[in-house]
C-alpha cells in the first residue's frame, strides 16, 4: 500500500500535481473576487459576468497535467501504465469539475455550480481536442479562442440567448448537455487514440520496417498487431 | 536587425493564425452592429474594438513565445550572446505583436473603406485607432513578460490571458484603456492618451529588460557582470511606475468636443440639426419631422428647432437628442420628452400621490404616442422597457386608427394634465 502510495506520489510530482493544486486554488480566489463583477463589452446587451467565463481557465488543467518532463520515457511504458494515465485524466476532471461546483455552489448558488460544472466538462474536452491538435502544452489555445463567440455572438436578434451559449443557459438546458457529452467524447476519445495510432506513425514511417523499439506503442496487449518485433 | 526581425516574423507562433485573426476582427466588426458605417467617429471607435480580443490572445501567444528560450535551453546562451538581451527580446515581442497589428490594421481599413460611402466629413480618428495599438502592444509586453518570468508553459498564456481579459473586460469603464462608443459630441482627449502610450512603451521596456528574478543572489565574484542590465531593468521599471502615476493621474480618456460653428440642419418646419459627422442620419430625421408636422394642429407646442447633444451650450446637454447605435427610436423619445415640456411648462407635483400618478401616468402615455408618431410605427421589439404603467401595444394600434380617435385620446389625456391640482 505504501509502495503504492509513494508510486501515486512520484506520479504526481512529474505530473504538475502541485502546479495544479495552485492552479486551483488561485483561480478559485479569483472566482470569489471577480466572479459577480461583469464584463464590460462593447455589444451585448445582457451583462456577461466573470463566473460564466472562469471555468475555462479551469477546464484546461487537467489537460495541462497529462504534460509530463518525462514524455519521452513515459512513451516506452507497459499497457500498466496506459491504466494509470486514464485514471489519472479521470480523476482530475472530476477533481476539477467537483472544484469548481464548489466554489460556484458556496459564492454563488448551486443551479450556477451546475452550470459552470457542465461548462468545465465541455471545455475538458475542447482542451482535450486542442492538445491533440497542438500539442499537450498547447491545450489552451482553443478553449481561449472560444471565449470569442461566447461573448459576442451568443445572442438572438431577440436578446435571448442562443441554445448553444453554454456558459448562460440554464443549467437544465438539453443542448448545452449534449454538447457537454458531444465534447467530452471526443476529448476522451482522441485522449485514448493518442497512445498507439499517431505516434506510430511519427516513430515508425512505415509500419513493415519497425525496427525502432524507441517509439513503440504502449498498451500493446490491446493490440496485438502493434507488437514491436 | 531587419533580417533577424523578419526571422522573427517567419517563425512566429503566430504566422498561422493571422487568418485567424482578421476573421476575428472582421467577425467582430461586422457581426453585432452595422450603425457605425458612415460615421467616422463610430467607424474609428468600432475599428478600436476587436483589439478587445486581440489583447488576450496576443498576450497569451506573446507569453508562449517568450518561454521558447527556457523551454530549449537557450537562456544562457542568449545571455552570453554578443548582442545585449533586450534586443533579441525586443525583436520577439516585436514579431508577436506585428501580426496582432496586422490584423488590426486589416480590420481598420476594411472599416474605412466601408464606410467612405456614406460619411461625413474627416475621416478615421487616429486617437482611438491609438488607443486600440496600445491595448494590442500593451497585453502583449504584458505577455511576454509572464512568459519570460514564468517556468511554466500552460499557467503563464492562461494567467496573460486571464489577467489581460480582467483588465480590460471588466475594468475598461473605469480604467479607460478602451472606448465603447465614440460619439460625435465626444473626443480622445490628448493627455490621457499620451500617458496610455507612454504606460505602452513602459510595459515593453520592462517585458524586453527585466530579466527572469532570481531567488539565488550572484556570487560576489561575478557582481562586475550585468551591471548594465540591473541598471536598465531599475531604470523601466521606475519609469513603469512613473508612468502608471501619470496614467492614474491624467482623467478619462475621452472628452467633450467642442461645439462645431457651422452644422447641418433637416430643411423641415420643425428642423432637426445634427453634427456634421451624424449626417447620414438627415433622411431619416427629415421624414421624423415631416411626420411631426403631421401632428394634430394646435395640441402642442413644437419647438422650433431640436438639436443633436453637444450642438448648443452645456446646459441642454440632458434636452438634446443622441443618436445611440443609430436608433431613432431615441431620436424620437428626446424629442417627445422635449415637446411634452415645452406643452406642459410648469412642473407639478399632484396634491395627493393619486394625483401626480395620474399626471404623470398621461404625460407617459403622451410621450409614447409622440413617439411612435415621429417613429411611424409601435416601440420596435429591441427597445425594452419603457416608461413604468403605459400599455405600449395599446399605443402601438392606436397610431394605426383614424386621426379623430387619436385626437379625441391626445386631448382626454391632456385634460389630466391640466385639470390635475398641483400642490
Amino acid at each position: 500500500m505504501l509502495d503504492h502510495l509513494r508510486a501515486a506520489v512520484r506520479y504526481g510530482r512529474t505530473h504538475h500535481a502541485a502546479g495544479y493544486l495552485a492552479g486551483l486554488v488561485v483561480l478559485a480566489t479569483a472566482d470569489v473576487l471577480f466572479g459577480s463583477r461583469e464584463l464590460v463589452l462593447p455589444l451585448a446587451d445582457v451583462p456577461i459576468a466573470y463566473r460564466h467565463e472562469i471555468p475555462v481557465a479551469y477546464a484546461v488543467l487537467p489537460a495541462a497535467t497529462l504534460h509530463s518532463p518525462m514524455a519521452d520515457f513515459e512513451q516506452g511504458a507497459t499497457g500498466r501504465y496506459q491504466h494509470v494515465r486514464r485514471v489519472h485524466l479521470i480523476l482530475v476532471v472530476v477533481l476539477t469539475a467537483a472544484a469548481q461546483l464548489g466554489v460556484e455552489a458556496a459564492s454563488d448558488s448551486w443551479p450556477a455550480g451546475v452550470a459552470a460544472l457542465r461548462s468545465v466538462l465541455i471545455w475538458a474536452g475542447v482542451a482535450l481536442l486542442s492538445a491533440r491538435l497542438l500539442g499537450i502544452t498547447l491545450s489552451w489555445v482553443l478553449p481561449l479562442v472560444s471565449i470569442l463567440p461566447l461573448t459576442f455572438l451568443q445572442q438572438n436578434a431577440d436578446g435571448t440567448d442562443r441554445w448553444w451559449d453554454w456558459t448562460r443557459q440554464p443549467p437544465g438546458a438539453l443542448g448545452c448537455w449534449l454538447i457537454a457529452a458531444a465534447s467530452l467524447t471526443l476529448g476522451l476519445m482522441l485522449f485514448h487514440l493518442d497512445r498507439w495510432t499517431p505516434r506510430r506513425r511519427r516513430s515508425q514511417p512505415r509500419p513493415d520496417e519497425g525496427d525502432s523499439i524507441e517509439g513503440a506503442p504502449p498498451g500493446i496487449e490491446d493490440t496485438p498487431t502493434s507488437m514491436p518485433r | 536587425m531587419i533580417y533577424a526581425y523578419w526571422t522573427e516574423l517567419r517563425r512566429s507562433a503566430l504566422r498561422w493564425w493571422l487568418p485567424v485573426l482578421v476573421a476575428a476582427d472582421l467577425t467582430v466588426l461586422y457581426e453585432r452592429g452595422r450603425w457605425w458605417i458612415g460615421v467616422w467617429p463610430q467607424t474609428s471607435v468600432a475599428a478600436q474594438i476587436p483589439a478587445f480580443y486581440f489583447g488576450p490572445l496576443c498576450a497569451a501567444l506573446a507569453a508562449w513565445s517568450a518561454g521558447r528560450a527556457s523551454r530549449q535551453g537557450m537562456d544562457e546562451q542568449l545571455a552570453a550572446a554578443a548582442r545585449p538581451r533586450w534586443q533579441a527580446e525586443g525583436l520577439q515581442l516585436a514579431g508577436t505583436a506585428s501580426f496582432g497589428l496586422a490584423a488590426y490594421l486589416v480590420g481598420i481599413v476594411v472599416a474605412a473603406v466601408t464606410s467612405a460611402g456614406s460619411a461625413g466629413p474627416g475621416f478615421l480618428w487616429p486617437g482611438y485607432l491609438l488607443l486600440g495599438a496600445t491595448v494590442i502592444v500593451g497585453c502583449t509586453a504584458v505577455g511576454h513578460a509572464l512568459g519570460r518570468w514564468s517556468q511554466s508553459r500552460i499557467i503563464a498564456p492562461m494567467f496573460g490571458a486571464l489577467v489581460c481579459f480582467v483588465l480590460l473586460g471588466s475594468l475598461s469603464g473605469t480604467l479607460g484603456f478602451m472606448v465603447l462608443v465614440g460619439p460625435p459630441d465626444a473626443r480622445v482627449a490628448y493627455w490621457p492618451l499620451a500617458t496610455r502610450l507612454l504606460l505602452t512603451v513602459a510595459a515593453v521596456a520592462v517585458a524586453v529588460s527585466v530579466p527572469k528574478p532570481q531567488l539565488r543572489l550572484p556570487r560576489p565574484a561575478h557582481r562586475h557582470y550585468g551591471c548594465g542590465q540591473a541598471f536598465s531593468a531599475t531604470t523601466a521599471v521606475m519609469a513603469f511606475a512613473g508612468c502608471l502615476a501619470a496614467y492614474a493621474t491624467a482623467g478619462p480618456i475621452q472628452v467633450i468636443r467642442p461645439m462645431p460653428a457651422d452644422y447641418p440642419c433637416t430643411d423641415t418646419m420643425p428642423a432637426i440639426c445634427v453634427w456634421p459627422d451624424d449626417q447620414k442620419y438627415l433622411p431619416r430625421l427629415s421624414a421624423m419631422a415631416s411626420r411631426l408636422g403631421e401632428l394634430p394642429a394646435g395640441q402642442f407646442t413644437v419647438p422650433a428647432r431640436f438639436y443633436e447633444q453637444g450642438l448648443r451650450g452645456s446646459q441642454y446637454r440632458n434636452v438634446d437628442f443622441t443618436i445611440p447605435e443609430g436608433a431613432m427610436w431615441e431620436v424620437a423619445t428626446a424629442i417627445s420628452i422635449q415637446i411634452v415640456g415645452e406643452t406642459f411648462p410648469k412642473a407639478c407635483t399632484g396634491a395627493t400621490d393619486d394625483d401626480t400618478a395620474a399626471f404623470f401616468h398621461a404625460e407617459f402615455e403622451l410621450g409614447t404616442w409622440l413617439e411612435s408618431r415621429l417613429t411611424g410605427a409601435p416601440q420596435p421589439s429591441s427597445v425594452h422597457g419603457g416608461p413604468p404603467g403605459v400599455d405600449i401595444q395599446a399605443i402601438g394600434r392606436l397610431i394605426y386608427t383614424t386621426q379623430e380617435s387619436q385626437l379625441a385620446w391626445v386631448r382626454q389625456r391632456m385634460a389630466t394634465i391640466r385639470n390635475t391640482t398641483c400642490a
